[in-house]
């Protein structure tokens, strides 16, 4: 396929800016040259994937090496997909424009469940056979990395390995194994060896047994390949790689800015979040080298607003000096600096006015629950009073909106739980009223929006059912019964795709011929509106044999043997299940910086856990 | 405060991008730069740059005109051009930059190239379609609501060469009263010969004033 008719195809579809490559700071090397052709896929359209942090640091790190040329892809629109397959050409990487099937390796990042239709569909598009099975040589080897390979094993059919945690070592340690072994290589004596480098896990290479009910038996290796893999760690964040520029695209993308991280990790603990369990021990960046990364890459990149990344910005240890070293060039430069998740009730006034906290995305709060006793189940720590002062704050500055974040169907739920989300939301309303330099003659809005709880692995909630479609909807008619007033908007997620979701999170192997069956009915990009057919899915679960509330809306005994046990995130499957325990005695978890409560990931040999307290 | 006016070529790869996200991108390498920018004095204060005429996505152009506003009077134009071509990508050949003549709104032609791949066979029924003098095109306003729009008037003189295949060099009016896209000229030529017209590309080539002076 030569360029001119390729862009001749492009221009017929929209966007025809997601696959045209040659963006500000792309990589191009001379594919001669290099060894290894690395193609970063990410599941999902380009907006989404090219907001995506991890990409960035590895596309940057993987190029930072003469002998390796990282070229990034994307999942192509429903409209692109079409004329790719009309014309016989096969998925190709944005840089080169070569086929990706010719590349060594395709990775890809795993961030949420509903992408694995689009992983499938992806090395379909490129004419690689989709099971791992059916690759007999060494290239393209398929690899795999992210949140999500916490549990990968509905994805264990496709995948030839997965990378469990940081990604910066681990990665280019097996890229290191497979130049050793070499296009030619043979792929079967290269798994064996590349499932000795720790953090790497080749699901070809372990058994799995079942029950007679369904539960899993055992999962045993199959040869010397080790019992257990434990997920890798960078612990020393200032050393680590962090790209001196990005990709600064042409079309607009969901998070368009230089983002900067911070630390990894969360200190909280909150008990249905995921994120705040297999990131653990919290590390930190220090204020200098955020400070040079930050001013680099806005001169790299052109952009004028940075935000900085991590899962909760209050809980930077040395946020109020980080900001005012920022700002010390920021306000200079023209660059505006944004801080998400940021609680503002403990900075000086001044502070708040020089940041864009507020601007773009308004106010905005993620109490999860509607009473305080839910949110002592949840181990969530923002109080009502919390809220209200802040808003109170907004109101006096000019403020007339406030979002509120919930989720429905947390374990121990009750309708006295959804009334109280109503009931916040009024209170907030009532607020605005009571507050006397309010702006004058505006009406306040409080928009709410609910979704619906998924149960996630290695959270302390690993082991409750998800609630069904039919609880979900009563629930959703009580909250919205118990809304009066027009000036709170309630909105949610469709329960069908978290139903989903649920499903494939704590999924075992089994689930791949589901995938592979749905991915045949025609399903793909599941979490857009426009594309998820639950019809479709159900018809694939029904085709093989497979029952979806097995594995969503059951609750799992302690003692049973869960698909992802063999892989070792650090947290201790007792700490978790103590942690649920207390759950439903309503009681909390201090934070890490408070206390250790013992999870785990002190294994690890670093960050918070070896902190002074 | 110092205006200036920069010239470029938009080729290749650039045709996927459109005239909005051409405004952002172009901040965004103009803050690479020392160039000395301008910013409004808003309350969302942003560095200022202003485009003479807006491209369609899908055409190229060899002449294209960017506005800037600077701070400092005397940073030359030779800098802004040098300083420029440090940072622009491949297929944004920056042609100069002078400081302006005419004000955006005097544009009133555009000269364009169009290279049919047809081989040769439009050649004939495109001279015909040309030489009319009644060319209309239906054509919804902002209503919603369909209107005759009469293209021959907005036509300034064209030139049609058959290299194996057509090429038609064409002056159409442009600015922001009175514009012709090219799109909609050959948009009725296929309803005029009943057919699909095959790929075809663009390239806007000059820009002019009323009195057919070079836009600069």
């Amino acid at each position: 396929m030569d360029n001119k008719t390729l862009e001749k195809l492009m221009l017929s579809v929209q966007k025809p800016g997601r696959y045209s490559g040659g963006e500000i700071n792309s990589v191009y090397k001379n594919k001669d040259e290099v060894d290894v052709r690395f193609a970063f896929c990410f599941p999902d359209t380009y907006e989404i994937g090219m907001s995506h942090l991890g990409m960035k640091i590895l596309y940057s790190l993987f190029n930072s090496r003469n002998d390796i040329w990282c070229e990034r892809v994307f999942a192509p629109w429903v409209d692109f997909e079409k004329v790719l397959r009309d014309n016989n050409i096969p998925l190709f990487a944005l840089e080169s424009r070569d086929p990706i099937k010719n590349f060594d390796i395709i990775g890809f990042t795993l961030q949420y469940e509903l992408s694995y239709t689009n992983v499938v569909n992806m090395l379909s598009l490129a004419g690689v056979p989709i099971k791992s099975a059916d690759r007999k040589t060494l290239a393209p080897l398929v690899v795999a990395g992210g949140p999500c390979a916490c549990n990968p094993e509905p994805l264990a059919d496709f995948v030839d390995l997965f990378f469990l945690g940081d990604g910066e070592e681990v990665d280019l340690e097996l890229i290191d194994l497979y130049k050793k072994y070499g296009k030619n290589g043979d792929k079967q004596a290269f798994l064996r060896e590349a499932a000795k480098i720790p953090g790497v896990y080749v699901p070809s290479l372990y058994n799995v047994n079942y029950n007679q009910d369904g539960t899993l038996n055992a999962i045993t290796p199959i040869s010397d390949n080790p019992e257990k893999i434990t997920k890798r760690v960078i612990n020393n964040l200032d050393a680590a790689h962090y790209p001196e520029k990005f990709v600064v695209p042409y079309i607009e993308i969901v998070h368009d800015r230089a983002v900067q991280e911070i630390f990894r990790g969360c200190i909280r603990g909150c008990r249905f979040c995921q994120a705040g369990y297999i990131y653990r021990p919290v590390r930190e960046k220090s204020v200098d080298v955020i400070n040079k990364q930050a001013k680099t890459l806005c001169e790299n990149t052109g952009y004028d607003e940075m935000s900085l990344s991590s899962l909760s910005t209050s809980d930077y240890s040395n946020l109020e000096q980080l900001l005012n070293s920022l700002l010390s060039w920021s306000d200079d430069k023209k660059v505006s600096l944004s801080l998400p998740s940021l609680r503002i009730d403990n900075f000086s006034k001044e502070l708040i006015e020089r940041i864009n906290f507020i601007r773009k995305s308004g106010l905005t709060f993620a109490p999860e629950a509607g009473t305080q006793r839910l949110r002592d189940v949840i181990n969530k720590n923002v109080t009502e009073e919390e809220i209200i002062r802040t808003c109170k704050m907004a109101f006096a500055g000019g403020y007339t909106s406030v979002k509120l974040y919930f989720m429905l169907g947390l374990p121990t739920e009750t309708d006295e739980d959804l009334k109280g989300i109503a009931d916040l939301a009024q209170k907030i309303v009532d607020e605005f009223y009571k507050t006397e330099n309010r702006p004058k003659g505006k009406s306040v809005n409080v928009s709410v929006s609910v979704s619906t709880f998924v149960p996630k692995p290695f959270t302390p909630f690993q082991f409750e059912p998800q609630i069904t479609k039919d609880e979900i909807e009563r629930r959703q008619q009580i909250l919205k019964d118990s809304i009066k007033t027009k000036k709170v908007s309630l909105s949610w997620h469709d329960s069908r795709v978290s139903f989903l979701e649920g499903v494939f999170a704590r999924g075992d192997r089994r689930l791949g011929d589901v995938i592979e069956r749905a991915v045949q009915l025609g399903c793909k990009f599941d979490g857009w509106d426009e594309c998820f057919n639950l019809d479709l899915w159900l018809q694939a679960f029904k085709d093989c044999g497979v029952d979806p509330a097995f594995y969503a809306n059951r609750q799992r005994e302690f003692t049973e043997l869960l698909p992802w046990e063999h892989l070792d995130y650090g947290i201790t499957k007792e700490f978790l299940i103590e942690q649920d325990k207390l759950a439903h005695n309503q009681t909390t978890t201090p934070n890490c910086r408070e206390k250790c409560s013992n999870c785990g990931a002190t294994c690890f040999k670093g960050g918070v856990c070896y902190e002074k307290r | 405060m110092k205006n200036v006016r920069v010239f470029y070529r938009k080729k290749s790869l650039l045709k996927f991008v459109s005239h909005l996200d051409m405004n952002r991108f172009m901040v965004r390498m103009l803050r690479q730069t020392n160039i000395p920018l301008w910013y409004t004095e808003g309350f969302n204060s942003h560095a200022y740059i202003n485009f003479a005429l807006p491209l369609s996505l899908g055409f190229e152009s060899d002449y294209e005109v960017m506005d800037l506003k600077l701070t400092d009077d005397n940073y030359s134009t030779l800098t802004v051009t040098k300083e420029l071509k440090g940072v622009m990508p491949k297929f944004l050949e920056i042609i100069k930059t002078e400081e302006p003549v005419f004000k955006t709104g005097s544009i009133a032609f555009a000269k364009f190239e169009i290279n049919f791949e047809d081989n040769g066979k439009l050649y004939n029924s495109l001279k015909e379609f040309l030489g009319s003098n009644n060319i209309s095109v239906l054509k919804k306003n902002k209503k919603g609501i369909e209107k005759e729009f009469s293209i021959s008037d907005k036509i300034n003189g064209f030139e049609l060469t058959n290299n194996g295949n057509t090429v038609l060099k064409i002056i159409l009016a442009a600015g922001s009263t009175n514009n012709v896209n090219p799109a909609l000229l050959l948009t009725a030529f296929a309803q005029h010969v009943k057919c699909e017209l095959p790929f075809y590309s663009v390239n806007r080539t000059m820009l002019y004033t009323e009195n057919m002076e070079e836009f600069k």
